[in-house]
């Protein structure tokens, strides 16, 4: 799988590929011998280590597993990195929305409700026309 | 929270958090992200409340 270089390296990515070159690198393994076991290529797990490359969650729960890793253990090595990457990593979402988001969901439901009234009355039109 | 709602914050399809929600789609780790900020949940939260789901279905 090569590195499509379009594909931005997040810092979320770059902090999730860092956690598994440490595990692996602790553990001693190779990248071919961790690639071989959770059936992926040399290529798209070097990707994966470098942030270049966005891997489906199926693939992360099979590198993990080839690493003796749960998820959660990965995830919380990720969250390390991040934190060591990113400080200010989580502190910039909002624990609730902000008036804006809210403001705007409003709008376009308001928008929505609009159309399918519309919509309704169009259908309701229709059939007292045919009646 | 609706999906809606759920679709409005984390910046995906309501129809895309259904399928994720029934199972259908094998989400990758950008889509975890944009779900956890959604969700307002740190992400080995998400992850364990996945792996408690599996551990009882199993």
């Amino acid at each position: 799988m090569p590195s499509n270089p379009r594909r931005a390296r997040s810092s979320d990515h770059v902090a999730l590929g860092c956690a598994l070159r440490q595990v692996r690198e602790r553990r001693g393994l190779t990248q071919e011998l961790v690639a071989f076991d959770a059936g992926v290529s040399d290529e798209y797990l070097g990707c994966v280590e470098r942030g270049t490359l966005n891997p489906s969650f199926s693939m992360l729960l099979g590198i993990a597993r080839t690493l003796g890793l749960t998820a959660s253990e990965l995830i919380e090595v990720y969250e390390r990195f991040l934190r060591e990457i990113d400080p200010q990593a989580g502190q910039d979402v909002p624990i609730c929305p902000t008036p804006e988001a809210l403001a705007y969901r409003e709008q376009s439901n308001a928008k929505q409700r609009e159309r399918m009234y519309a919509a309704i009355a169009r259908r309701r039109g229709r059939i007292k026309s045919w009646t | 929270m609706s999906q809606e709602e759920l679709g409005f914050d984390a910046v995906l399809h309501r129809n895309y958090v259904g399928a994720l929600e029934r199972g259908e789609i094998n989400a990758t780790f950008a889509t975890l992200l944009k779900l956890t900020i959604g969700l307002r949940v740190p992400m080995s939260e998400l992850v364990e409340i996945y792996e408690r789901q599996l551990g009882d279905a199993e």
